[in-house]
């Protein structure tokens, strides 16, 4: 299994059929979880309705930083082993994470206006996972301005091990600045403060975010091999 | 499980919240249908363009 993932053709072989067992799933999981969250949660005691947001902003919070630390392990697989996996996880995996990082600080910002009185500020959790949607930006930039080699990607892996820097100040961010962003209500010592009717459709619509991503990944991989594959061939042609 | 809401307008107007709730719900379902949509048309168009660049191919190495 593991073996198949650092070999593009039997990556190709692999996830010809996980990719739709992922996606099958992802719809499942999904469907379950919105009206879980939606219809059946009870309304927050103290802040009503507007504590559906919740559901979506959580969870998009967790694949932010998620699909970070998935391009860094894919960074880091590239540039100790050289598995040209690696490097694509890494590359298709910022667009989508910017995506669920754009996400997850437009969904706080549409809760924060009726539960703070503010859509923004300079607390520090709000800001660096504004910190880490520019790591995100930055990183495909420098893919995008460089030729595809094998110095690129070299590049691009560094760069996102730098920024790395930046998930255990998003995780401590509220501790450390203990502003206005809440702090751990679910990893936490001493278990989830959150109460399970809350907390476990929060899960459920934690998994499902997570299929999702899987699948966007997958199919994303898929296109990337392809198109390397087809870059190659095209060069092959033309000389 | 019970639902929360007596009716569907009372769903619908969360509590007051309606444009919140609704704003958040409504555009994560917009981004991720986007990233959906973008994943198909990619994997399509470089699965097709591999393959037509492997037909060029086998048809330059038989003539």
């Amino acid at each position: 299994m593991i073996s198949g993932f650092a070999n593009p053709q039997r990556f190709l072989g692999l996830s010809n059929w996980l990719l739709p067992i992922t996606s099958v799933l992802a719809v499942i999981v999904s469907a379950f979880g919105v009206v879980w969250s939606l219809l059946y949660a009870p309304a927050d005691y103290q802040q009503g309705e507007t504590a559906r947001i919740m559901y979506i902003h959580v969870p998009s919070a967790w694949i932010a930083v998620g699909a970070y630390s998935g391009m860094a392990i894919g960074s880091i697989s590239y540039l100790v082993w050289g598995h040209a996996l690696g490097d694509i996880a890494a590359k298709v995996m910022a667009p989508i994470g910017a995506a669920f990082t754009a996400l997850c600080l437009a969904t706080g910002s549409i809760w924060g206006r009726p539960t703070w009185g503010t859509w923004w500020e300079w607390d520090g959790r709000l800001t660096s996972v504004l910190v880490l949607f520019f790591l995100y930006l930055g990183y495909m930039a420098l893919r995008s301005a460089l030729d595809e080699t094998s110095k690129a990607s070299k590049a691009a892996a560094i760069l996102c091990l730098v920024g790395t820097i930046n998930i255990p100040i998003i995780r401590f961010s509220v501790e450390w600045w203990n502003t206005l962003h809440q702090k751990a209500s679910i990893i936490r010592e001493g278990g989830p403060s959150l109460d399970p009717s809350l907390l476990h459709p929060l899960l459920v619509m934690g998994v499902a975010y997570l299929l999702i991503f899987a699948a966007l990944t997958l199919a994303a991989m898929r296109a990337e091999i392809w198109k390397r594959s087809a870059d190659a061939l095209q060069a092959r042609l033309q000389s | 499980m019970i639902p929360q809401f007596a009716s569907f307008a009372e769903f619908l107007a969360m509590g007051g919240y309606a444009g919140f709730v609704w704003g958040a719900w409504g555009l994560s379902a917009a981004v991720i249908a986007g990233l959906i949509l973008r994943a198909r048309v990619t994997g399509r168009n470089q699965k097709a363009r591999l393959e037509a660049l492997r037909q060029e191919k086998d048809a330059g190495t038989t003539s």
